[in-house]
């Protein structure tokens, strides 16, 4: 297959993997389920598109959904922390809340930016070539983004951040203000998500209502097949993992569209690649385990 | 990661910082060694799916949003129709469909590009957008779009510019509304359930708005933002309503066995948009022929494709032909006398 194949799904992996690191400091660095993404990734997008319709320049509008984003889980924050509220619950309420939210935001459910300039066309009026423009758009971001979160999470915030989601208690005895943490990392994951969201818009052209169904589970996906194909032992690679199981999970999308199979068994086919993926080191261990035991068998006889 | 990992990481990193850019290449290095294996198997998979397609004929990529009767006949017209015109020789289809999943439109035309396909339809609004935005140099045309300017694919009807024309169903809602007069002249209070996320949807509650204020009809809305709510939406506007009208809205369309069912208890006749509902037990529905208008889709194709003309200058493919369709079987249920003025009228009776 030649390198183009590539080119697809790398771009949509970088993109949707930045919602991904999103899902991975909620879920994995804080402990918290945070269901908040399938409202904040739509609503990046229509923060995003409206600014860009009303004039803004892209860059500004990307800035405003990412801050946008960020207010979305401070709301989940808020119903979590301060009115006690189980996490679960507090993402499916803003979330729900959120989807209302988008549609006034946008006035309508659908806003189309075909004819409006984006961060990546801007890209191409400075010379790069149009098939490039949106991974070297994506890719830039996600460069700040991880520089940013390498930066933030060795930071004495980012060790108490990583610590509560850890183990609360002790930090809390530790005299650290574990609900600001909360505040703080859900924040910054929606943040990050509604950044996704804002330049998928852009991307793909258009900004819709609809646009997050399901992006918890694609980005849960992605957190976990990226841990299992590159068993980070750093918070570094761990984030470069969830980058890797994005662009793994949305090449097994694409593999399942182009097998050939009918498009009612894509859903199945996308799930048994992941599982083969995800599966393959249990199968490797027991088959060491087999060929062990065999030897063991062998040595005693 | 476990805790202890994660404790341990900690204190290993303390204050260290890494110029990210050599960081990311020790990385790639150092997993690459250790995991060529599966990377090489990976590559392998990659070369085996992707065997080259044969050359010589047209590549036509078909995506389309979510399986549903009125965007199948809008494919199915469109294959009919190279069918006949012989013209099927010459292609190779790829019809692709995203599950209702709205990220997967911009993989499937993406892979369209990469592909190398010569022409797309996008079946749905939303295809259309993603085909458009992504897709530049690739003639699209698309189907069931019902305002394909307000979408932004479009300049006008006539010109519609760029690499894209297709075939629209645009319909004034008033004129569907009308049909609600027709088969219940007594109506004066009408409920409409729609999906306030569905452009579509929305342009023609707009439509009705106007339309009601104009005929001092009282309209009753109630939005659901997924299939599974249109039964209890429905079920608020009992009593409240003399007829339930059905917008062509993705999401009603697919939950409206729980419409019926309720409508049907309370005897609320629903008259609908497209004629498909019919079949599903609606009363009586003027809409487009999504069949046809496949088939004048196809025909845009044949002319870029085989004669080379600019789709940007093709004017949209409209049908003003419209079908009514009734069914005298649910009618008889619910106690409801269709006119015979309309029974002559009808082209489809079940």
């Amino acid at each position: 297959m030649p390198y183009w194949v590539w080119i697809g799904s790398l771009e949509e992996g970088l993109l949707y993997g930045l919602m991904a690191l999103g899902i991975y400091i909620s879920f994995r660095i804080l402990s918290l389920p945070d269901l908040t993404v399938d409202g904040t990734f739509p609503l990046g997008a229509a923060v995003a598109a409206s600014l860009i319709t009303a004039g803004v320049s892209p860059i500004q509008a990307t800035l405003a959904a990412l801050l946008g984003g960020c207010l979305g889980g401070l709301i989940t924050g808020f119903l979590h922390t301060k009115l006690r509220i189980s996490g679960l619950l507090a993402g499916i309420l803003s979330m729900s809340a959120l989807y209302s939210v988008n549609l006034r935001i946008m006035g309508r459910s659908n806003i189309p930016l075909l004819r409006q300039p984006t961060i990546f066309r801007q890209l191409e009026d400075a010379g790069v070539p149009f098939d490039y423009a949106g991974l070297i758009g994506v890719g830039i971001a996600l460069l700040l983004a991880l520089t940013f979160l390498n930066w933030f999470l060795r930071t004495e915030v980012g060790h108490a951040l990583r610590a509560t989601g850890d183990n609360e208690q002790m930090v809390r005895s530790l005299g650290v203000n574990t609900d600001g943490m909360k505040l703080i990392g859900l924040a910054l994951a929606n943040g990050l998500v509604a950044l996704s969201g804002a330049l998928l818009a852009q991307s793909q052209g258009y900004a819709d209502a609809s646009m997050g169904i399901g992006m918890i589970i694609s980005g849960l996906a992605s957190v976990i097949l990226g841990e299992a194909l590159v068993r980070p032992k750093r918070i570094f690679s761990a984030a470069l993992a969830v980058i890797v199981g994005s662009i793994a999970y949305r090449t097994a999308i694409l593999l399942a569209l182009r097998s050939g199979f009918a498009p009612t068994d894509l859903k199945i086919v996308t799930a048994l690649l992941v599982v083969s993926a995800l599966a393959a080191p249990a199968v490797k261990d027991q088959l060491k385990g087999y060929n062990r035991r065999r030897a063991a068998r062998m040595r005693a006889r | 990661m476990t805790k202890r990992k994660a404790q341990q990481d900690i204190h290993s990193h303390g204050q260290k910082f890494d110029f990210l850019p050599i960081k990311l290449f020790t990385l790639g290095v150092r997993q690459m060694a250790r995991k060529g294996l599966r990377i090489a198997l990976a590559l392998v998979l990659f070369f085996a799916v992707g065997l080259p397609t044969s050359a010589q004929k047209y590549r036509i990529g078909i995506v389309q949003l979510v399986e549903h009767p009125s965007l199948d006949d809008s494919r199915e017209g469109f294959l009919a129709e190279l069918r006949d015109s012989g013209f099927m020789s010459d292609v190779e289809v790829i019809y692709r469909n995203a599950q209702n999943d709205p990220s997967l439109l911009s993989t499937i035309v993406r892979n369209f590009i990469n592909e190398r396909v010569h022409l797309i339809q996008a079946i749905t609004t939303p295809a259309a957008q993603s085909a458009a935005s992504l897709a530049r140099n690739i003639p699209i045309v698309f189907s069931a779009v019902r305002d394909p300017i307000a979408a932004g694919l479009i300049d006008s009807f006539e010109q519609p510019g760029g690499n894209i024309t297709g075939s629209s169903h645009f319909q004034p809602a008033s004129e569907q509304a009308a049909l609600i007069f027709e088969v219940i002249p007594s109506a004066s209070r009408v409920g409409v359930v729609y999906n306030a996320g569905e452009v579509n949807a929305v342009s023609q509650v707009m439509d009705l708005r106007r339309w009601a204020t104009d005929a001092g009809i009282r309209l009753v809305e109630r939005t659901v933002s997924q299939s599974v709510e249109v039964q209890q939406a429905t079920e608020s506007l009992v009593g409240q309503v003399d007829v339930i009208f059905v917008p062509t809205d993705n999401t009603v369309v697919a939950g409206l066995e729980g419409m019926l069912q309720v409508a049907m208890r309370a005897r609320i006749p629903v008259v609908a948009a497209d004629v498909d509902t019919v079949s599903r037990g609606a009363v009586a529905a003027y809409g487009a022929d999504f069949f046809k208008l496949g088939r004048l889709t196809a025909q845009l194709a044949i002319s870029i494709l085989r004669d080379g003309v600019n789709p940007g200058a093709i004017p949209i493919a409209m049908d003003e032909d419209r079908d009514l369709a009734i069914n005298l079987t649910v009618a008889r249920q619910i106690g409801l006398e269709i006119p015979s003025s309309v029974i002559d009228k009808a082209s489809i009776i079940h």
